[in-house]
């Protein structure tokens, strides 16, 4: 007879034991599938490409950390490129983060069919590919033909041209990139709005609490996990960015919008560049992305939420 | 209960017949029995030139006795790349791939992707191969690929009319004369409408290579590729200062002027009448006569305006396409994938020269013999836009080999002065921006050059 350290129950340890190890082969039988497909086309990939950032493309000879050197002396564009990501996602991030805070809060509210509707419709962007959305939004942004440049036309006004102005190019990116990205931020904050316990806001009414003090001491820190996750989904996918400004801007004006993916992409279809140069610099934006996603995480620290 | 069980069978039912429909047998050409398949890689181009190619192939395997069978796989541009490149590492590289001729060094020759065709191809084809684009697919007196075309990068476009309205009396020749018809244009015009077409971006790079060739007798880099040319050549600073001024005046529009936004289609935005005057590819020409047909007698081509309106000088680099023959293929493959490229681009000028009919002759033929044939038979209402294709490709340049990013740095040079001209602010605001633009450049090009392990030209 035993006690655990954690619960202090009494368990009899040979029975314990039997219940903890029976399930274990059909429980490693069953991850196979997912391990193997793992290894084959995430892991294997992986440790190929660690290995050949290391080499010459053409000769297969190890040259150390030279791939790594060239992406950072043959011009600044790849720094910078990580510079620009890092600001279109803080802006889209913190953008999408309240707006969708706040429809969900709409959407709680609006608790009837109108409601259902209105959840179904914000969510279709989230099924249209980048590239669809780019072609979308250059029938609004684009200089020639575009629907803002005809408006300006019609009122004698010059058109725009969103694409080719240092400022006005980051708002072509951030504004497909956020119409894509609300349906679904709204939805997981929403879904993270109704799991709260309508007993905590009962007895804040008791209280006397306001609406802000409700939100600050209620609704916040419930909303801390969703929040986490969606900073995390956030950061990884706009940190890749590269379908909405390759099509939009192309990374340029000035190449004030080019991504280190989108600089990735054109490195690879550059003959003059060595290829395991890209492969070196799409091994650095993982490790980046990883870099910024445990920031994210020691910074916003996840709770269970029996804790919370 | 009787819904959905009949629902589980009509859904399944109708998945399989949704999937199934894209799969209706087609009639199939007949196939060679026992032929050999060569495989070639082809990009997507305007439809009538990828229509060409189809029926190039379809008659190719019509002959049933040559004892090859040709397949062909088009990609779109972002696609043929990565599917060369993933062809090739799984060892099942195209027997005939397509090759820019400024990435031949890149691209064939130094990647070891292609084999030398001499040994391959007719000597009588390689010798019938025009004197200034041989040097272009040459290394070590090797021919690496077989030129099917150029076309020069750097044409005039202008609409006759919008000019006369103007009382413009001829296409400018010269940078002064250019700046003047904008300044009798520009009134003429509504508003969304602007005097003359530029490259913008990236096309800046690669579409001056002509100008900085015909100011400066030389690209970003000196000869041996140790030295950036763009500080100490005034030329860079010349052009800087056109576009400084073109955008300063307002006479240019201050992004792109085609739907799809790329200097490659610019000619539309002119055919809709968003510009007078366009700097455009000579491809232009191909898309006005298969889009813009009704409007092409209003059309007028020229050599583009230099600063001197020397016309004998170079004014475009040379793009086009060669056709490799991968070094993965056995020898027997090669032998057969070097038959195709002759069928198609070397054995008949006829032949050959149908495409450049097809292209309504907006491309240079290659070859001494399908020159030949074409200036015999080329249509007089066609003659005009040829010669000058043909006189600019004759002069034009190679387009530069050295790394992308050196072009791009030259390339912002332009885009600098363009987007920042602000002729409210003086002229030595406007030596500041050059000069300011002209050092990054220079700064960016020679720190390449530092890093690079480049021994020389390499091509």
């Amino acid at each position: 007879m035993i006690y655990t350290e954690d619960k202090f129950q009494l368990v009899d340890k040979k029975r314990h034991n039997r219940y903890k190890y029976r399930g274990q082969t059909t429980a490693y039988l069953m991850l196979l599938p997912a391990f193997v497909l793992l290894s084959i086309f995430v892991i294997l990939p992986l440790i190929l490409a660690i290995i050949r950032s290391f080499q010459d493309y053409n000769t297969k000879a190890f040259v150390g950390f030279s791939n790594y050197v060239y992406l950072f002396e043959m011009d600044t564009l790849f720094y910078k490129s990580f510079l620009t990501a890092l600001l279109m996602t803080t802006i889209i991030s913190v953008i999408l983060l309240v707006i969708s805070f706040g429809f969900a809060l709409v959407l709680k509210a609006m608790d009837n069919k109108f409601g259902k509707l209105v959840k179904v419709l914000i969510y279709v962007p989230f099924f249209i590919s980048g590239i669809i959305a780019s072609v979308i939004f250059n029938l609004i942004f684009n200089y020639g033909g575009g629907l803002i440049s005809s408006i300006c036309v019609l009122l004698d006004k010059d058109p725009i041209s969103f694409t080719n102005d240092t400022t006005l190019a980051y708002i072509s990116i951030i504004v497909p990139t956020i119409w894509l990205g609300f349906g679904y931020n709204t939805l997981v904050m929403y879904a993270g709005l109704i799991n709260i316990p309508e007993d905590y806001y009962q007895a804040a009414n008791v209280d006397g609490a306001n609406w802000f003090q409700k939100l600050w001491f209620i609704t916040i820190p419930n909303m801390r996990n969703y929040i986490v996750l969606l900073v995390i989904n956030m950061v990884t996918g706009y940190m890749q960015m590269m379908e909405i400004p390759m099509m939009m801007t192309g990374g340029g004006p000035l190449n004030t919008t080019l991504t280190p993916v989108l600089y990735l992409f054109n490195s690879f279809r550059d003959p003059s560049r060595p290829d395991n140069v890209t492969i070196a610099g799409a091994i650095l934006i993982m490790i980046f992305i990883m870099a910024v996603n445990i920031f994210v995480f020691k910074t916003i620290k996840t709770r269970r939420s029996e804790d919370v | 209960m009787k819904t959905r069980s009949l629902s589980k069978f009509i859904v399944p039912a109708l998945f399989v017949v949704a999937l199934t429909a894209g799969c209706k047998s087609k009639s199939k050409d007949p196939v060679e029995e026992g032929a050999t398949i060569i495989t070639m890689y082809l990009r997507n181009f305007e439809d009538w030139s990828n229509e060409y190619m189809n029926k190039r192939v379809k008659e190719f395997n019509s002959n049933m006795e040559d004892g090859i069978q040709l397949s062909v796989k088009f990609f779109e541009d972002e696609a043929y790349t990565d599917a060369f490149k993933v062809a090739k590492e799984n060892g099942s590289a195209p027997d005939i791939f397509m090759c820019s001729y400024g990435n031949i060094y890149h691209d064939v020759v130094e990647t070891g992707d292609g084999v030398p065709l001499n040994d391959l191809i007719k000597q009588e084809y390689i010798d019938d191969i025009s004197d200034n684009i041989k040097p272009m697919v040459t290394y070590n007196d090797k021919v690496y690929g077989y030129p099917q075309l150029s076309e020069p990068s750097s044409i005039f476009f202008y609409r006759k009319s919008m000019l006369n309205t103007a009382g413009v009396a001829s296409a400018p020749s010269t940078w002064a004369e250019l700046l003047e018809a904008c300044s009798k244009i520009k009134p003429t015009l509504k508003r969304g409408q602007y005097c003359v077409g530029i490259p913008i971006g990236s096309a800046l790079s690669w579409s001056t290579y002509g100008l900085q060739y015909n100011l400066t007798g030389g690209l970003a880099l000196n000869d041996d590729w140790t030295q950036s040319r763009v500080g100490t050549e005034e030329g860079f600073k010349d052009i800087a200062g056109l576009w400084y001024d073109l955008y300063g005046n307002g006479y240019v529009p201050n992004g792109a002027i085609s739907p799809k936004g790329s200097y490659n289609d610019i000619i539309e935005g002119m055919m809709m009448g968003k510009v007078a005057m366009t700097f455009a590819g000579s491809w232009s020409i191909a898309e006005i006569m298969h889009t813009y047909s009704d409007l092409a007698s209003d059309v007028g081509v020229s050599v583009i305006p230099t600063k001197d309106g020397n016309t004998s000088k170079v004014t475009a680099s040379n793009g086009g396409w060669t056709y490799a023959i991968s070094s993965q293929s056995d020898k027997e493959h090669q032998q057969k994938a070097a038959k195709v490229i002759e069928w198609l681009f070397a054995e008949s000028p006829e032949r050959t020269a149908g495409f450049f009919e097809a292209a309504y002759y907006s491309k240079a033929a290659v070859t001494n013999s399908v020159k030949a044939y074409i200036s015999e038979h080329v249509e007089d209402n066609l003659k005009e836009w040829t010669n000058v294709i043909n006189d600019v490709a004759s002069k034009a340049i190679p387009e530069a080999t050295y790394p992308w990013s050196i072009s791009v740095a030259v390339g912002t040079i332009f885009e600098t002065c363009g987007l920042n001209a602000d002729l409210n602010k003086g002229e030595s605001y406007k030596t500041t921006t050059i000069n300011n633009a002209i050092k990054t450049a220079d700064d960016s090009i020679n720190a390449i050059i530092h890093s690079s392990s480049w021994e020389g030209k390499p091509f």
